[in-house]
């Protein structure tokens, strides 16, 4: 008898799909992020997915898994042009499940940008950044006590 | 919204984890002691409901075109 083993082709392994804003957003086990209270606007929404907005590397998604119509712009903080360094206060860390001083290659800092229309300029909201324990996938949006924007602008459009 | 009446000194709790103490309240203003897990955010409201509000008008919608993120991009560079 002939034994020839057969290699049977592989299906193409299929990773839910969410529709947003912006298109289809793949959700993988890596990309997916839970915030414990929700984001301020949101406290329900405690499941999210951070996803690479093709094209417009390094812009990112914030999108939730719970509500299709909740769908952010951030970007890496360190990507914008500022002054000043922005610390996060232990505090904060902690509620991320970051323990210790300082900065932690886990943790990654994003704000939010929003697009003005009238203004036709898109703005960063640092005073209250979006903290990710890549780790253990968990975030939090955290509001800083110091004299921040909420609508630092980037350049305009 | 739940309303009590506290005097100088007495106490709420909140869930099982979360005590509040009026601490002063003379000359117009209270003094509000919170005793609560590090990890639960305490804000003023004022400040946590300009987040809110930030959040809500920050949603992207379908007048983000593609265009206008690759101008922002280019002007980023």
């Amino acid at each position: 008898m002939n034994n020839i083993p057969q290699t049977v082709p592989k299906e193409p392994v299929r990773t839910p799909l969410i529709n947003t804003q912006l298109g289809e957003l793949e959700i993988t086990n890596e990309n997916t992020v839970y915030f414990r209270y929700g984001i301020p606007g949101f406290e329900t929404l405690t499941k999210f997915l951070i996803a690479d907005f093709k094209d417009f590397s390094p812009f990112k998604v914030l999108q939730s898994l719970e509500d299709p119509e909740v769908t952010l712009l951030i970007l890496d903080i360190s990507l914008i042009e500022t002054s000043f360094r922005l610390k996060i206060p232990n505090t904060d860390l902690r509620k991320i499940n970051i323990v210790g001083n300082g900065y932690d290659q886990n943790v990654e800092v994003f704000v939010v940008l929003k697009y003005d229309k009238t203004a036709k300029k898109f703005t960063a909201n640092i005073k209250a950044p979006i903290i990710i324990n890549t780790q253990e996938q968990i975030g939090c949006q955290v509001i800083l006590d110091d004299d921040l924007s909420v609508h630092y602008p980037l350049t305009p459009v | 919204m739940l309303v009590l009446t506290r005097k100088s000194g007495q106490k709420l709790r909140i869930g099982n984890r979360i005590v509040i103490t009026v601490l002063d309240c003379s000359s117009g203003q209270i003094k509000i002691g919170v005793e609560a897990p590090k990890e639960i955010p305490i804000y003023r409201e004022e400040v946590y409901s300009r987040i809110q509000e930030k959040n809500r008008s920050s949603l992207v919608t379908d007048t983000l075109s593609p265009g206008l993120l690759s101008r922002l991009l280019k002007g980023m560079k």
